[in-house]
């Protein structure tokens, strides 16, 4: 076998003769001249060394957040603080040297490294690339990861995931996000139906400790006193110190707690938490309550009348509903390892009349109305027996590629042209080799 | 060249394959199965159910065992004065196979008892029991631990660390809550709570009865009886001595006082219980009893086959009786075992026979010889001795892919479930590629890597094996054959070729650097092989990473999550593509290359086993301490390596100008 460097003959010291651009930008310098440092090989090196870095420090930073927050600030982000603790979090686990570095040093982060790498591979082509049929693998390879990397950014931008929870024989006409929360205020006086006013976290988070938050919409003004990431209810322990004096929080005060890491295998969400004052729309106090993911909605009275106030998972409200009929859970016996679990659901659309029964199981989903339903998780009450079943529900970013009912998400689109790229291109590298050899 | 070292030339890789065939053979179709004239293999043949799996009773006997002591056998160590000072001036003396121990366990507790199985060697939990350290062994029987009132001395700060939030445990408290698991794992067994006997009449899946589910079926009824006559009694006297009773009222308040005698009623009924158990196990009321005759007579007619284990096998054994033993286990084999579906016995039959023949110990053997005959081949008799390694390798081959398909079988699975499988599927995936290198190339460098990767890793799976049932069932994400066949393997494929391209450029390394043997030809041969593994390796890994996207996408709509375990795959895809890029760029020639796949290893056991240790995502099946030290050992010997890149090349044998000599 020759050495590599010799059969690339389209990537090698020489410049390449292929591919002329005749396009000039000024006189003197070539839009060739401007694209060549673009379309360099080193560049691409450069560019794969950084993003294993990126990846690399991206799974130590799990240790200490979720995983939602790490891809938000490594991975989907133009640029990330990395915080030196974590090497030293990497010595402390495998090498058990326990030295700490305060700072952080700023790198490059997905978005850069994505982007750089969608015009390096670009630039690359329009210069040293010219389409033979020797290359049909390399350009279906290269064309592949430009999807890829296209596909990656637009989920980014467009996937929505939330879940459904319900218990057997229940019903539910909304989807929650497991990792936002919102404070709802809601006027029950109406028995034909509910109205909602609804605060969402990144608020909440903004304005804790600071100004009040008005609208018009609410029936009085909320200051945030304080805000937990992740919380337990636990019994008052000072009442001297607590912040709360009407309400729940009279019984029961927030402890704080780390926030849930991508590292932890038990799949816990975080459990935010506040304690909050309220003040009716003429500025008198109405008192301070504690509001978090582990309490139900508590009632507040402003000019005789009722309100329920809860911190709740975020919800988005469906135009149909989903009805839990049947529910599945078996285990391996004798142990508590699941080994199954399946819904069986029926859909009321008032739109679009009733559908099912459905039986959704592992890697078996629903769809329905541009969304998947996945079995996600079951839980057997051990007290009463009632299982409760949680559904993955996913917006998917593209829904141009169907297959059947199907929809494909567009990263499939890009593995798939990767690797035939990779298979072709092996296949006609095959074949010169045994042709080489023949003679 | 004298004629008979042309023929023992010719001849040797013929002979070494014969005898290493002759001695495999002997030990897979003749097993020991007799222990002083019992037939424990037979016994140990036994199929019973834990953990949701069937299985024969030698594996629950063995994995147990493995769990509690680390070991499959027990052992005693002893001084050892004439090869002291080979071994660290102890060995160890085997004292009973695992099936052995697990009879000894349920027929004669006080011989078990003072097997020393019991592995603590945290100093801490030492000091806490007040036990002395035992360098060389720290194990411990039940007896010492009794002695030392282990249990009321251990079991507060167990139930503190077990309050405790996983994070903010310590090494101290870990060890102590997994202790804790081996003394219930244990009490489980003694309790005869574990294993189930016999499956339910018309589901062989559902949960098989175990012995103490079999009497509690009998005697549960009574327990309200007996609970109400000892309360009785315990009222009586309580009242007989009014003073008392009023002082530990003032003393404690009324509600402590009212639960000290709940629990003293429950702990008198269990002991009551548990010996009408044992009575009526036993079988011998002595004259006929009111109570107790017709209770056995139901407990035979619904389990006629738990009592005869207990009353025949069981009895035999613990009058130590061999041919009294030997007959009731094979009756029991045919009255009950013989009623199971064929499937099954089969594969328990087949996994009893893997557990005698130990299929992975041999192949350790064979991998080493492959090695010694791979090195011997570079220095004298090259031919006839990589012949002999070639056709080790081959029969390394059959008896690895044997085993591995035996485990399938027995499973019901892919080949890769777990990390123990992981590292058995890597070791024989990194056989075939290398054999098929060796095919080609005929170097000797094949087999050599073969042997060094499938002995490391079988050191790695013999290890992981620690955990327990290297068979145990899966959760419920994971249980989905075909994409454990397609993403898991192809994965540990993409692992596998990583690993392999990075052992061939540690020997390019060493030859390079000290010999001279890598200049022309055989450099390039060598260079080529590298270049090759290295596609390779980036074709299956990122095949097996997409599958496992595509998979994830199918199972909850997420085609990529960024979760540790992913992320460790895909350095390894960037990793490879990156070292290509850079030998196409021209940034790297040959020795570039094979330190870049040097680094290659370094990444992929970080992907390997690195990642599981930062805590779990959704992916990772195992976390262990051990494993860390390990990781950072096989790091700091890559390192060590890297830095040889600094030498510069006219120091290299091999790339240096030629010297005239």
């Amino acid at each position: 076998m020759s050495t590599p460097s010799e059969s690339h003959d389209y990537v090698g010291d020489q410049p390449p003769k292929a591919a002329k651009l005749p396009l000039k930008a000024a006189p003197g310098i070539t839009l060739r001249t401007l694209l060549k440092p673009v379309a360099s090989l080193q560049l691409t090196v450069v560019l794969f060394a950084l993003s294993l870095i990126l990846i690399f420090f991206g799974t130590l930073a799990q240790q200490h957040a979720s995983i939602e927050r790490v891809v938000g600030t490594y991975f989907r982000a133009w640029i990330v603080f990395i915080p030196f603790d974590l090497i030293s979090d990497f010595l402390r686990v495998f090498f058990a040297v326990d030295i700490h570095i305060p700072g952080k040093f700023p790198f490059p982060g997905g978005y850069i490294i994505g982007w750089a790498m969608f015009c390096n591979l670009l630039a690359a082509h329009l210069l040293r690339f010219k389409l033979t049929w020797k290359r049909l693998g390399i350009f279906m390879l290269h064309l592949g990861v430009i999807v890829l990397l296209l596909g990656e950014f637009l989920t980014a931008q467009l996937a929505v995931e939330t879940q459904m929870h319900f218990n057997e024989g229940e019903s539910a006409n909304y989807t929650v996000s497991l990792h936002e929360v919102e404070l709802a205020v809601v006027d029950t006086s109406n028995p034909e139906s509910d109205t909602v006013v609804i605060v969402p976290d990144n608020i909440l988070v903004r304005n804790a400790g600071k100004d009040w938050i008005s609208n018009p919409d609410l029936p009085f003004d909320v200051k945030v006193l304080k805000y937990f990431v992740n919380t337990n209810a636990v019994e008052i322990k000072d009442a001297k110190t607590n912040l709360a004096d009407k309400g729940i929080g009279t019984q029961e005060e927030l402890e704080p707690r780390p926030e849930t890491k991508g590292t932890d295998s038990d799949g816990r969400i975080n459990y935010p938490g506040a304690y909050i004052e309220l003040r009716d729309k003429g500025g008198n106090r109405l008192g301070s309550y504690l509001v978090s993911l582990n309490h139900r909605s508590q009632p507040v009275t402003v000019d005789d009348k009722t309100y329920q106030i809860a911190l709740r998972l975020k919800r988005t409200y469906k135009p149909y509903s989903i009805e839990l009929v049947k529910a599945e859970h078996k285990v391996y016996a004798g142990t508590n390892t699941p080994k199954d679990y399946a819904s069986t659901v029926m859909i009321h659309d008032p739109e679009f009349g009733d559908r099912g029964p459905i039986r959704i199981w592992m890697n078996h989903p629903m769809y329905y109305r541009g969304e998947v339903f996945y079995q996600s998780q079951m839980q057997t009450d051990p007290k009463t027996g009632v299982k409760r079943s949680g559904l993955q529900v996913v917006k998917k970013n593209i829904s141009w590629l169907k297959l059947g009912n199907r929809i494909m998400p567009v990263e499939y689109v890009g593995c798939f042209l990767i690797t035939l790229g990779m298979g072709v291109h092996f296949v006609i590298r095959l074949i010169s080799f045994l042709q080489r050899r023949a003679k | 060249m004298n004629p008979l070292i042309r023929k023992l030339q010719v001849g040797l890789p013929f002979l070494i394959f014969g005898l290493s065939l002759l001695m495999l053979g002997g030990k897979f179709f003749f097993p020991k199965t007799q222990e002083n004239g019992f037939d424990l293999a037979s016994y140990g043949n036994i199929p019973v159910q834990q953990g949701g799996r069937i299985k024969p009773l030698d594996s629950l006997a063995r994995s147990t065992l493995m769990v509690i002591s680390g070991k499959t056998e027990v052992v005693e160590v002893v001084n050892n004065d004439r090869w002291g000072w080979l071994v660290g001036g102890t060995s160890e003396k085997k004292l009973a196979s695992a099936s052995a121990w697990l009879l000894d366990v349920w027929t004669r507790p006080d011989i078990a008892h003072k097997y020393r199985i019991f592995r603590i060697d945290h100093p801490e939990i030492l000091a806490l029991i007040g036990l002395p350290g035992r360098p060389g062994s720290y194990r411990y029987s039940i007896k010492e631990l009794e002695e030392a009132n282990a249990l009321q001395k251990i079991m507060p700060i167990y139930q503190k660390a077990q309050e405790k939030e996983k994070e903010s445990r310590d090494a101290f408290d870990n060890r102590l809550i997994e202790l804790g698991r081996h003394f219930q794992i244990y009490q489980a067994l003694m309790s005869r709570e574990e294993p189930g006997f016999t499956p339910p009449a018309d589901d062989i899946e559902g949960k098989w009865t175990s012995i103490e589910q079999a009497i509690n079926q009998v005697i549960g009824p009574f327990r309200e009886r007996f609970e109400q006559a000892i309360r009785e009694r315990h009222l009586q006297t309580l009242l007989a001595d009014e003073q008392k009773l009023k002082a530990e009222i003032d003393q404690v308040g009324q509600e402590v006082v009212m639960q000290r005698i709940r629990a003293r009623i429950k702990i008198e009924t269990d002991r009551q219980m548990i010996s009408l158990g044992h009575q009526l196990l036993s079988g011998d009321s002595g004259e006929e009893d009111k109570l107790l005759s017709p209770l056995q007579k139901q407990l035979e007619e619904a389990n006629p086959g738990i009592v005869f284990m207990a009353q025949k096998i069981e009895a035999a054994y613990a009058a130590q009786d061999a041919v009294k033993f030997n007959e009731a286990v094979s009756e029991y084999h045919a009255k009950y075992t013989s009623q199971l579906p064929t499937s099954t016995l089969g594969r328990t039959n087949l996994e009893a026979r893997m557990n005698a023949f130990d299929p992975f110990l041999q192949c350790m053997a064979l991998y080493l010889g492959v090695v010694l005959f791979s090195c011997f081949s570079w220095l004298f008799w090259s031919k006839s001795f990589r012949q002999t390694a070639f056709a080790l390798a081959c029969l390394t081959l059959v008896v690895h892919t044997g085993a591995l398909v035996a485990r399938m079988y027995i499973g019901n699975r892919p080949p890769v479930t777990n990390l123990y499988s992981s590292a058995i599927f890597i070791g024989w995936g990194a056989l075939v590629l290398c054999l098929i290198l060796e095919a080609i190339y005929k170097l000797g460098i094949g087999t050599f890597c073969a042997g060094i990767i499938g002995f490391l890793t079988l050191i790695v799976a013999r290890y992981l094996a620690e955990s327990g049932d290297t068979l145990e069932m899966l959760q419920a994400v994971l249980d989905t054959n075909f994409w454990l066949a397609t993403h898991v393997t192809t994965v540990t494929m993409g692992y596998m070729a990583t690993l392999v391209a990075g052992l061939i450029s540690i020997v390019y390394i060493f030859a390079a650097l000290f010999t001279n043997s890598m200049r022309g030809e055989q450099g390039k041969q060598v260079s080529g092989m590298i270049y090759g593994v290295i596609c390779f390796a980036t074709l299956l890994s990122f095949v097996g990473t997409v599958l496992g996207g595509v998979w994830a996408d199918e199972s909850w709509g997420r085609f990529w999550g960024w979760d540790p375990k992913e992320n460790g795959a895909v350095l390894i895809v960037i990793w490879n593509a990156l070292v290509l890029h850079a030998r196409w760029a021209g940034l790297v020639k040959t020795r570039g290359m094979a330190f870049l796949a040097v680094f290659g290893n370094m990444i992929t056991i970080w992907s390997w086993f690195g990642t599981n240790q930062l805590g779990i995502g959704l992916h990772a099946y195992g976390a262990d301490t051990k494993l860390v030290r390990n990781c950072a050992l096989s790091w700091g010997l890559h390192s060590v390596l890297l830095l040889l890149a600094f030498i510069p090349s006219r120091f290299w044998a091999s790339l240096g100008p030629v010297k005239e000599d």
